[in-house]
């Protein structure tokens, strides 16, 4: 499903990219083959896709990490040989903590920010912005490798909020961390967005993308498998009636139910893939209360993420 | 703070706390140094004009005898012990089985001399502990002496038989030979083992610089800061040039810590005091091509390891070898010709040679140069490489 909006819409462009390719030495397939991707400025933009499928690669080279071989990739308005005024413009927070942990918090942010050229006066306040953003005013002089998984998380991304990036790029910056710090981590994220800042967010948690991106794409096997917004996307897709019910349906109920969609029961859990929308939700609730069972608990109106991307990219392990 | 100034400040934190790569580097050598310059000291010694210890039994106790040990005496090799005469032989040999001294002397008399014209017979007994070159040159003296003795009575007879030139025994029988040490422009002072101890480990710490650098830098690519560095609009050069300066600099301090150690910490603990040689320049150029050497070595290491305990180990494992075969570990003197054309290969023995130009030689820029150049090309060429092959393994 693309998008017809990123096509024709009036929002200026942060990120274009038209028949990007690009393969490894000694590499029997392409790592990303004839790739066209489009986001809007200021959008947080979800890149998804399996291990292997071609996400590190595209990022790469949206960085400057990596030599386009063939497309054109358009970044902030400016082609990919002024790399130099690109990376003035980005910034990325890898997967990896990838800072000093012999350093404190404090040394780690002047270095980084030394290395982006800041003047004393931008260097002090970007570097009290960064820390405040990511909570890190108390830890600042501590050494960094006696800071918990979800300070080094956010001092990951405080590094790459230095240079006030327009486009920031965060590849699973909540891997490994608490739900309080993942919590904060998305909260940041939402504030940067509606600060204006543009945002490509890649993470396997289907539920964080859900959670902040307005736009995304699914790539796998090197291709853009499909790019949309994320209101659309759950919204067209079939929808899901989902009950948890008072005791486990038995095959004469459910097979009552069977003219509404196929059907997945888990215990006293019972998942609906409904034909068509129903007139309804009280109608619906109706005719699952007249084949016998009693609802405890329904989720109805929106599709999840996790569902829609098994659906597109399958089941099957990839490593 | 520029960009540089941010790398090199980043850099000498991260080094001044990494205790462990400082302790090998400055911990180990000052060790080395130490305790192999004062156990090597009396080997030195040996060849510097002390004594080898002697015990002499005269059994013959005559005019012979006497005369054959002043001469041992006045060839000022040795040391003469001579024991209590109720001492018995069996406890003198049991001295020189045990290796309180190196040599036994023991002279019985003959009734009339020989058929080759011998008044006295003389055995040597020799002490475990002798490496075989001392043993070889106590046997050589003792038997000239004992033929120089033989030659005098020659003499005296012939002079008492009125067959003489004229001129005495003495006369007749005296040689000179001057002896000089070529040391430091000082021909009556030889080498000692510090003069020869502090080079030699300063060079095998200098290419321990090994472990912290490439742990480092393997470290920057395994936590992915070396990614992020690249997507920062920095110069690769700058990076590289920020991070090796501060190995460079403290390569120079480790030079400066172990001439200290051997001028100023040896000869408070007994031993020789490190002499520096006259050429500072020639000093500063050997001290700065070996830590370019050494680092392009260390850049090497990182390239090739893929972790850091893979790089602890071959760079510890390829300094031990580069040691051993550049004469570091054992004088390139005492190994084979082949072993010794092999060794010219280990830039430690450039460094080791580069240094003892100066130490030793008293040599200046003149001599230093060439070897200082090796080092430098070999450093370079290494960092060169290294790096193209880290950049290429980045894109793979």
């Amino acid at each position: 499903m693309k998008s017809p909006a990123n096509a024709s819409g009036p929002e200026p462009l942060a990120v274009s990219v038209r028949g990007l390719s690009y393969q490894y030495p000694h590499a029997a397939e392409p790592a990303l083959n004839k790739i066209d991707l489009q986001i809007r400025k200021g959008d947080c933009f979800g890149l998804l896709g399996p291990n292997g499928a071609g996400k590190t690669t595209l990022l790469s080279i949206l960085t400057g990490m990596l030599a386009a071989q063939h497309g054109e990739v358009r970044i902030a308005g400016h082609g990919l040989g002024r790399s130099a005024e690109i990376k003035k413009r980005c910034a990325i927070v890898p997967q990896d903590l990838a800072f000093y942990p012999g350093l404190t918090g404090r040394e780690n942010l002047e270095f980084f920010a030394g290395l982006y050229g800041l003047r004393a006066m931008d260097r002090k306040r970007q570097m009290a912005e960064s820390t405040d953003i990511c909570g890190l005013r108390e830890v600042l002089d501590k050494r960094a490798e006696t800071y918990s998984g979800g300070l080094k998380r956010r001092l990951n991304l405080a590094i790459g909020l230095l240079n006030g990036p327009e486009i920031l790029y965060l590849d699973e910056p909540t891997v490994g961390i608490d739900a309080q710090s993942r919590s904060f981590i998305l909260e940041a994220i939402r504030s940067l967005k509606a600060g204006g800042m543009t945002v490509v967010y890649t993470s396997h948690y289907m539920e964080e993308v859900q959670a902040v991106c307005d736009q995304l794409a699914i790539v796998d096997n090197g291709r853009i498998v499909l790019e949309s917004s994320l209101a659309e996307l759950l919204d067209q897709q079939q929808k899901v009636f989902d009950l948890t019910l008072s005791q486990e349906p038995e095959e004469s109920q459910l097979s009552q139910l069977a003219d509404l969609g196929e059907s997945e029961v888990h215990g006293r859990h019972l998942k609906i893939y409904l034909n068509s929308s129903p007139a309804s939700l009280d109608s619906l609730i109706e005719r699952i209360r007249s084949a016998g069972l009693e609802p405890r608990q329904i989720q109805y109106g929106m599709n999840r993420l996790e569902d829609i991307y098994l659906s597109i990219t399958k089941r099957e392990l990839r490593d | 703070m520029t960009r540089f100034t941010a790398i090199l400040r980043k850099e000498f934190l991260l080094l001044f706390r990494d205790l462990h790569g400082l302790l090998l580097m400055f911990a180990m050598p000052v060790v080395f140094i130490v305790v192999m310059s004062l156990a090597m000291q009396q080997n030195f010694a040996a060849l510097g004009g002390a004594k080898l210890e002697v015990l002499v039994h005269d059994k013959a106790a005559n005019q012979d005898s006497a005369q054959f040990t002043e001469a041992l005496a006045a060839s000022g090799a040795f040391g003469f012990s001579y024991p209590a005469s109720d001492e018995t032989i069996e406890l003198l040999a049991e001295q020189v089985r045990t290796d309180q001294a190196s040599f036994l002397v023991e002279i019985d008399p003959l009734s009339e001399a020989d058929e080759a014209g011998n008044t006295l017979a003389v055995r040597l007994t020799i002490a475990p502990g002798v490496n075989k070159q001392t043993e070889v040159i106590v046997v050589a003296a003792v038997e000239e002496l004992l033929r120089g003795l033989k030659v005098q009575k020659m003499l005296a007879d012939l002079e008492d038989s009125g067959m003489g030139g004229g001129e005495s025994v003495e006369e007749l029988a005296a040689v000179e030979l001057q002896v000089d040490y070529a040391y430091q422009g000082n021909t009556e002072a030889a080498p000692t083992a510090v003069q020869q101890n502090v080079p030699a480990w300063l060079v095998f710490a200098m290419f321990f610089v090994v472990v912290p650098l490439s742990n480092t830098l393997i470290r920057e690519r395994q936590f992915g800061t070396l990614r992020r560095l690249r997507t920062i609009a920095v110069a690769p050069g700058l990076l590289v040039l920020g991070k090796l300066l501060p190995y460079f600099v403290i390569m120079l301090m480790q030079v400066v810590c172990m001439l200290a150690v051997g001028v100023f910490l040896i000869p408070l603990l007994g031993g020789d005091r490190l002499e520096l040689g006259a050429s500072w320049s020639a000093l500063t150029m050997i001290a700065a091509a070996v830590s370019i050497a050494a680092l392009g070595y260390a850049v090497f290491i990182a390239a090739v390891a893929r972790t850091t305990e893979q790089a602890t180990m071959l760079g510890g494992a390829g300094n031990i070898i580069l040691a051993a075969l550049g004469g570091i570990m054992v004088p390139s003197f005492l190994m084979p010709e082949t072993m010794q054309q092999l060794g010219q290969l280990s830039p430690m023995s450039w460094g080791l040679q580069g240094f003892l130009d100066v130490l030793l030689r008293n040599g200046g820029l003149a001599l230093v140069w060439p070897k200082a150049l090796a080092l430098t090309v070999f450093g370079l060429a290494l960092t060169a490489m290294s790096l193209t092959v880290m950049k290429r393994s980045a894109q793979a």
